[in-house]
């Protein structure tokens, strides 16, 4: 139909991009791109600069566009490195990269309206996989930028016309402008859409991506993690602080020694224990932790532990778990009874506690039957070998001698230098080869309070710590706490710092510098407003959702929040539409102009042949050669007529008003003469 | 076949019918004016293809969000949404506002092309309007806060006589391009297109006088003493006949008078062109009226019902062609 012809023809869409219009579109590309900085290979970066100044090439004139059989030969090249660095596994990562590469190989046809309209959503796009790597403040300001400059590069891109982009065209006030006026509405669609669940799975990021504990420990891994100030997690206590010595946070148990590195049992089956009943008549800590993914399924918790929210349950082993792997930051509660840890163990898990290969070590097991002869209560053992590591001059330190095969012999009694694992894991295996029951747990120790009253756990608080059946529970028993008691008392820095290694491999951390007093104020007020921003932006899910309607909206039920989200658009829609109704209201008109046209038609009406280029002048003299009744009148009007338009200052509002007075007069006596038509 | 072709006409009978539905629609709905304010009353919005695609990609950012449980791509994806439809009502206020109004076209000759000036003003911003005629190039443009601007849209003629109404496609679809917002606008240009010149070999008929049209025939002057046949300049002259050499040297403007000095005259006689259809003629017509003008040759033109006396200049010219261009219209 005729609708057709509204069609865009394709000569509209070909039109060339100027240069000031394609600096923007790259600039937006280009900030989208750094939440992605970190998670692709150097390789790729190397080749998207070389992408970049190509472009810049053809734009200066240096350069053509590659032609399509060489960009089919980069498409292929692209697309193969990036199967092949990722190993063909569909991966986030491998999903990224790919949506990158593209977006960078359309660079290299990026000449018409059409293709700058596809990179812009692609960059969009591309902001929004970012998100899905990180979410701080800085990453969400960088994206609110992208988000300004692909505005503004698009109000370019659609203003450009054959002769360019219309001069003064405010772009980056109007794309501002637009961001703002559009805030009501994303608030609206935010707070009120339904938060569901997945829909279906996704892939998800490699593990290689996060740092963190692992299922399996040989003894440099820990080390290895204290080379990192990453966030592991944040928690709030609800009601009373544990003291430091006891912020002991349970992540996994490994129990399985192969003779090299500790692993521990798959945890599929979670009993789900709300948390939220009531343990009156214990002494107990209830707590609120924020999460930063780590690709696996564990939580942190203190020991006794008895449940979590929503999404959480306890493994057979008694730790807190969560039902699906943490992709994405994740917030539960949890309770845990001080001291009591209700877990009872079967015949078989005894015997698997004190399973050791058959062979290695030989000193150690000498020793430890030594020691349990003297001592035949696990827990009188666990204490003597606890002193043993206190008198003999251990000594706590993040670079270690490299031992050979029989590790843990030469830790034990020539070397005597190393860390928390080396520690923890000579302790269980002292124990076990005495028969008794033990294990290590891995998770992290202690934590940085905030001025704002929440504990911020770091990679670098990463510990290993041994727990020993003593016939009716599990009991704690840290090596480490009595080699370096600073560690437990106050960090990792303290414990280190006659050595000076801690974070010595990270230059850039901000952590290393905390003895510089501004800097550490600014690190930790950058982190509490990360903090706020994860507690009450990034972690707004579904159960928050509802306890935020509920209590502040007083809105009962998801299907009234989705009534309540039309509602909001509607509302706006009709807010618009008198905005837009009252800035084009008809203006008031000219009362001379309305005047005048008055006399014309009188004057028509009496007779007169007017025109419409008559001058105002011409056509009072006319009129009083017309009608010699009203000559004088209509001379009169004309002199006054004469002065307003020429007089050299503009007439004031006074003059005004006598004409048209004068006007109006007129007209009424040409209103009463004979008309004089032929 | 009559079966197969019987459908197939019912169908362009169909669709004549529902293009002159439309036409009678939107003429009641835009009349034609020489001044007109776009509003709600005449600006049409429909999603583009752009806009689709943006939609696609809203859907797959709000999936991501939902898949990943990420707070930050659903307050994008809102976020982009929301300015997708504030962009709606820009692209409406776009047009909504602007004011175009018809300018003084000049008559051409019928298969040529005719620049309709045309100006637009408006209070606010608006960018990226184009405009034109369909089967015509379209002209763009961008109208800053107080700046009218004038431009020129390029019609090819097909018709001679007053200038017929036609519609004008203005869109736009700034400021993201999601919305195409249109109008037809049928601006009322008053303009005549003169007959398309035909060249012909046919014989000039000779008037009672029986001179024959020379009509490269030019006054001679010789160098140095003033010819014959120079009047005074008078308003109207066409500056090829001003003799100036003489003006100079006088100081007063002087003019050939070549009537006075060869006394070529000649008329253009509808009947002479017998056999031809009306149009035909009207074209030979029109051609001697151009070369005899070109030539500042004294012709006068009979025409059925119509004869004007022989003249010339500028306003002799146009008189006849408009004649010609008229002829048969009222």
């Amino acid at each position: 139909m005729m609708f057709s012809k509204t069609r865009n023809p394709a000569r509209e869409t070909d039109m060339a991009i100027p240069g000031r219009t394609l600096l923007l579109i790259l600039l937006a590309f280009i900030a989208s791109l750094s939440a992605h900085v970190l998670y692709l290979p150097l390789w790729f970066w190397g080749s998207a600069v070389l992408v970049l100044a190509w472009r810049a090439g053809v734009w200066l004139g240096y350069l053509h566009f590659p032609r399509l059989p060489l960009r089919i030969l980069v498409l292929i090249l692209v697309t193969g490195s990036v199967v092949v660095a990722t190993d063909a596994s569909l991966s986030l990562e491998s999903s990224t990269a790919f949506l990158l590469a593209t977006a960078f190989l359309k660079l290299l046809e990026l000449s018409r309206r059409r293709d700058a309209i596809v990179l812009l959503l692609l960059t969009l796009f591309i902001q929004a996989t970012g998100f899905l790597y990180s979410q701080g403040i800085l990453i969400t300001l960088n994206g609110i930028i992208t988000v300004w400059l692909a505005t503004a590069a698009m109000l370019s891109v659609q203003a450009t016309h054959r002769r360019g982009v219309p001069a003064g065209l405010p772009v980056f006030r109007q794309a501002a402008w637009l961001m703002v006026m559009a805030l009501p509405l994303m608030l609206a669609a935010y707070l009120l859409f339904p938060r569901l669940g997945p829909l279906w799975s996704v892939p998800l990021q490699t593990q290689s991506a996060f740092t963190g504990l692992s299922h399996s420990m040989s003894p440099g891994d820990i080390s290895s993690l204290s080379e990192s100030d990453d966030l592991a997690f944040r928690v709030v206590f609800d009601g009373e602080r544990p003291p430091r010595s006891s912020l002991y946070w349970r992540a996994l148990i490994l129990s399985d020694y192969d003779g090299r590195a500790w692993h521990s049992q798959d945890q599929k089956r979670l009993l789900n224990v709300p948390a939220q009943q009531s343990y009156a008549d214990t002494e107990l800590y209830r707590y609120d932790v924020i999460a930063e993914p780590t690709g696996q399924s564990f939580l942190f918790s203190l020991a006794g532990v008895r449940g979590g929210s929503q999404g959480t349950g306890l493994t057979t082993e008694g730790l807190l778990a969560s039902s699906r792997s943490l992709m994405q930051r994740f917030r539960y509660q949890a309770v845990s009874v001080v001291d009591e840890d209700p877990y009872r163990l079967t015949a078989e898990a005894l015997r698997r506690y004190r399973l050791l290969p058959p062979e290695g070590n030989p000193r150690v097991r000498e020793w430890a039957a030594a020691v349990a002869d003297q001592h035949p209560r696990a827990e009188d053992f666990a204490v003597a070998v606890m002193a043993f590591f206190a008198n003999e001059n251990f000594v706590y330190t993040l670079e270690p001698p490299v031992y050979g095969r029989q590790d843990i012999d030469e830790l034990m009694f020539d070397g005597r230098r190393g860390f928390c694992a080396h520690f923890a894991a000579a302790m269980v295996f002292a124990a076990r080869s005495a028969g008794f029951p033990a294990r290590i747990i891995t998770g992290y120790q202690g934590g940085e309070w905030s001025s704002e009253g929440y504990l911020s756990v770091r990679q670098y608080d990463a510990h290993a710590w041994a727990e020993i059946w003593t016939g009716e529970s599990w009991q704690r028993f840290d090596p480490t706490a009595v080699i370096a008691p600073e560690r437990i008392r106050a960090g990792l820095e303290q414990a280190l710092a006659e050595e000076g290694s801690f974070l010595q491999q990270n230059l850039l951390s901000p952590h290393r510098y905390r003895h510089v007093q501004w800097l550490n104020n600014l690190r930790q007020q950058m982190e509490n407003l990360n903090y706020q921003w994860t507690r009450w932006v990034l972690s707004y899910d579904s159960q928050r959702q509802m306890n935020l309607l509920r209590n502040r909206f007083g809105i009962e039920d998801i299907t009234r929040a989705v009534y309540w989200l039309a509602a909001a658009l509607v509302i706006t829609m009709v807010i618009a539409s008198l905005v837009l109704w009252w800035s084009q209201r008809p203006k008031a008109k000219d009362p001379l102009l309305v005047e005048w046209q008055a006399l014309r038609s009188q004057a028509r009406r009496q007779g007169l042949d007017v025109t419409d280029g008559e001058s105002p002048l011409s056509l009072l003299g006319r009129t009083a050669e017309a009608f010699p009744e009203i000559a004088a009148q209509a001379d009169a009007a004309r002199l006054l007529a004469e002065q307003s338009l020429y007089s050299a200052p503009a007439p004031e509002a006074e003059q005004i008003r006598s004409l048209v007075l004068t006007l109006k007069n007129l007209r009424r006596a040409l209103a009463k003469t004979p008309s004089r038509k032929s | 076949m009559s079966q197969q072709s019987e459908p197939a006409a019912d169908h362009s009978g169909l669709r004549q019918w529902r293009q002159a539905l439309w036409r009678r629609w939107l003429n009641r709905r835009i009349p034609p004016a020489s001044i007109l304010a776009l509003s709600h009353r005449n600006v049409f919005i429909l999603p583009s293809r752009t806009g689709w695609v943006f939609a696609a990609l809203l859907l797959v950012m709000l999936l991501t969000a939902i898949n990943y449980q990420n707070s930050l791509i659903y307050g994008l994806t809102f976020w982009l949404l929301s300015m997708g439809l504030s962009s709606m009502w820009l692209t409406f206020r776009n047009l909504s506002g602007l004011t175009l109004s018809a300018g003084q076209a000049h008559p051409v000759f019928c298969g040529d092309t005719i620049g309709l000036p045309v100006q637009l003003s408006s209070d606010g911003w608006c960018a990226g309007l184009t405009l034109g005629y369909s089967g015509n190039d379209k002209v763009e443009a961008s109208v800053p806060p107080g700046q009218p601007q004038s431009l020129i849209l390029p019609v090819t003629t097909r018709q001679r006589g007053r200038l017929k109404i036609r519609r004008l496609l203005i869109q736009s679809r700034y400021p993201f391009g999601l919305f195409t917002a249109w109008s037809w606008v049928a601006l009322d240009y008053r303009v005549i297109i003169y007959p398309e010149p035909l060249a012909s070999a046919a014989v000039l008929s000779g008037d009672d006088t029986g001179t024959d049209p020379d009509l490269t025939q030019r006054p001679e002057t010789s160098a140095g003493d003033e010819p014959d046949g120079l009047r005074d300049y008078r308003p109207g002259d066409s500056l090829r006949r001003i003799a100036w050499k003489q003006s100079a040297r006088t100081g007063d403007l002087r003019s050939f008078d070549t009537v006075s000095e060869s006394g070529i005259c000649c008329w253009f006689d509808w009947a002479s062109l017998e056999g031809m259809d009306a149009e035909t003629r009207l074209s030979h017509l029109t051609h001697w009226v151009v070369a005899a003008a070109a030539e500042d040759g004294h012709y006068g033109l009979r025409l059925p019902a119509l004869t004007l006396q022989p003249g010339q200049g500028e306003q002799h010219r146009r008189e006849c062609l408009e004649a010609l261009a008229l002829w048969g219209d009222v």
